[in-house]
């Protein structure tokens, strides 16, 4: 064979194992509002007289059993439970109450505080379909009427294979968490607007909190951008102002900016709850992210029975 | 020579493979570093992931079509009887993705009604400038009042509906005359590629003077394949990715002293003839003892 093959197939060789690298790297952000197998509510509060509705549905034609953990927000610590639902069943508790079915068994403990909570199907087979069934919201309310709600970040198992408790979100396995969050957020500071984070990744095994580096890049309707950054551990609970002092009407120079979140240790999860003045009325609302970017994380949840 | 071709045809073997594994990496990938960079410059539309049915897959019927990395041409859907599925019929086609940058916003909920007001907010996800068409219809009339909103690179922007929005002398979004109606708004990009396209997130917040407030996302739909924005948006998992077959929600049910609305607008539309067109919605109710109504 003379040389000039060899360059063309080196050469051929070259671009069918680079282009195929150049298309595999890189996660995928997780897609929402599907039939998912791992549910997160970055926000269950049940303090001082507010408390939280949670509702999972089943949207399969197949029983479904599902691992739970409330997490704390203060100490990560977790008070793990199970849940069977039936074909297509909807289910929903308060969390300062709990449930209990006689009939099926199912029950979820009261909880107390603020925390998370993470919800992993239990797949009695190795397919994907069996899997990807369950979706949630969750509506955290108060006395005075206010309501925030907001739909649980679903994330959809890949690959099939045993639930083993160790939910591997790397974009292979499961889908991976996202890189970053997009809020377009008010910038009253003298409304309560507040973010809530949560890391994605998670060892509810050992429970030890984790220190995280959270970047910010605010930008306004000007386009000029201004950058923060702080630190949190098990859940991230900030008024705007307590991110940075620039994070005001005044400063900002806009009623309105788009905030990204980024976590520098690992991914992040959570939610803004927007204050709005309807003329003079203050509402309150549940703001979910956009994603971008997908980034590999572990939730391992303590073992279940088999 | 032989050897050659032999390990040619492999290479090609693991390409084709690699191209049909979807998110897949078999490469694995560094972490990322301290540093934050600036949003990249394009919006990355992301492969749909596996399987996005609830289809149990005991039934004799065809299962749908499972979502693939690249763009397949759908043939006309035709509903698939399934005994098993609460509704009769198998779940068709692939949703769309939700929370990514997307080439088409659908508010189905603007309200002005006595007392109410809706905040509309919009943003760009792009470092690039973006021109968006925007049509708000009449839940009544199905007729429309249609407006650009021009929007700098990262920029949000953010109008009541009541009010409408005015910039340097401009009128960008213009009040909101009907009582109740839906927003749908469309990239116009400046060029032809796929990240032109999709640019966009939203979302609204409807309140009243209670303070009674309802927050939620705007529907998302991606475009798919680069092309230019002709004004006739096909969502058809092709073009632009497709409506959702059907919706599911978890409802409260109607008691003494509190009550739940239900709002549903037409996924398909014509915004030049402002027709309006009858649609019958099939609902299928299931109580948490497993009884279906």
């Amino acid at each position: 064979m003379n040389s000039r093959m060899w360059r063309t197939f080196i050469t051929l060789a070259a671009l069918l194992v680079g282009s195929g690298a150049f298309m595999s790297a890189g996660h995928a952000q997780p897609a929402q509002k599907l039939p998912s197998a791992l549910l997160i509510y970055p926000l269950i509060d049940t303090e001082g007289t507010r408390d939280t509705r949670i509702e999972i549905v089943n949207l399969s034609g197949d029983y479904v059993d599902l691992q739970c953990f409330y997490v704390h927000g203060d100490s990560c610590l977790e008070i793990g439970f199970f849940l069977s639902l039936t074909p297509y069943q909807p289910m929903a508790w308060t969390a300062r109450r709990g449930t209990f079915d006689p009939f099926s068994g199912t029950a979820a403990p009261p909880f107390y505080g603020t925390g998370e909570l993470k919800c992993a199907v239990v797949a009695p087979r190795n397919e994907v379909d069996y899997h990807n069934a369950i979706q949630g919201r969750a509506t955290v309310y108060a006395d005075d009427g206010q309501t925030v709600s907001y739909g649980a970040v679903g994330f959809q198992r890949l690959s099939p294979g045993p639930y083993t408790g160790i939910v591997e979100l790397d974009g292979s396995t499961y889908a991976a968490c996202p890189n970053r969050l997009h809020f377009q957020v008010q910038t009253n500071e003298t409304l309560p607007n507040e973010l809530i984070l949560i890391p994605c990744d998670q060892d509810l095994i050992l429970q030890i909190p984790t220190e995280l580096t959270v970047q910010f890049l605010i930008t306004n309707e000007f386009e000029q951008t201004y950058s923060a950054s702080t630190g949190m551990e098990c859940t991230g609970v900030f008024r705007f102002p307590e991110i940075a002092s620039f994070l005001t009407r005044a400063a900002i120079g806009t009623d309105t900016a788009q905030m990204n979140v980024r976590g520098v240790q690992g991914p992040l999860l959570g939610l803004v709850i927007d204050a709005v003045d309807f003329s003079g009325t203050v509402g309150i609302a549940g703001n979910e992210p956009s994603f971008s970017g997908g980034r590999r994380a572990t939730v391992q949840f303590p073992g279940f029975p088999r | 020579m032989a050897e050659l071709f032999r390990i040619l045809t492999m290479l090609l073997a693991l390409f084709t493979q690699l191209l049909s594994q979807g998110p897949i990496t078999p490469f694995p990938t560094p972490l990322p570093t301290a540093t934050f960079t600036q949003p990249p410059a394009t919006a990355t539309p992301t492969p749909v992931p596996a399987t996005s049915t609830a289809v149990p897959t005991r039934t004799s019927t065809p299962l749908p079509p499972t979502p693939t990395r690249t763009p397949t041409a759908t043939a006309t859907q035709i509903s698939i009887i399934d005994e098993e599925d609460p509704t009769g019929f198998s779940v068709l086609g692939v949703p769309p993705a939700q929370k990514l940058p997307t080439a088409v916003l659908v508010y189905p909920l603007v309200s002005t009604r006595s007392g109410e007001d809706t905040l509309v907010e919009m943003m760009n996800l792009t470092n690039a400038p973006v021109t968006v068409k925007c049509h708000y219809v009449n839940a009544e009339t199905c007729r429309g009042i249609d407006f650009f909103v021009r929007l700098t690179a990262l920029q949000p922007i953010a109008w009541l509906a009541s009010t409408g929005q005015s910039g340097n002398g401009l009128r960008i979004a213009p009040p909101l005359t009907a009582e109740q109606a839906e927003l749908k708004c469309f990239v116009q990009p400046s060029s032809t590629s796929l990240s032109a396209h999709n640019a966009l997130q939203g979302r609204a917040i409807v309140s009243d003077t209670d303070g009674q407030t309802v927050g939620y996302s705007a529907i998302g739909f991606r475009r798919l394949v680069a092309g230019s924005f002709t004004g006739r948006v096909a969502l058809d998992g092709v073009t632009y990715e497709q409506c959702p077959d059907r919706l599911h929600f978890n409802a409260l049910a109607s008691q003494a002293g509190s009550d739940s609305e239900l709002i549903l607008v037409p996924c398909e539309e014509d915004l030049l003839r402002k027709r309006t067109t009858e649609t019958v919605v099939q609902i299928a109710v299931i109580n948490e003892l497993k009884k279906q109504f």
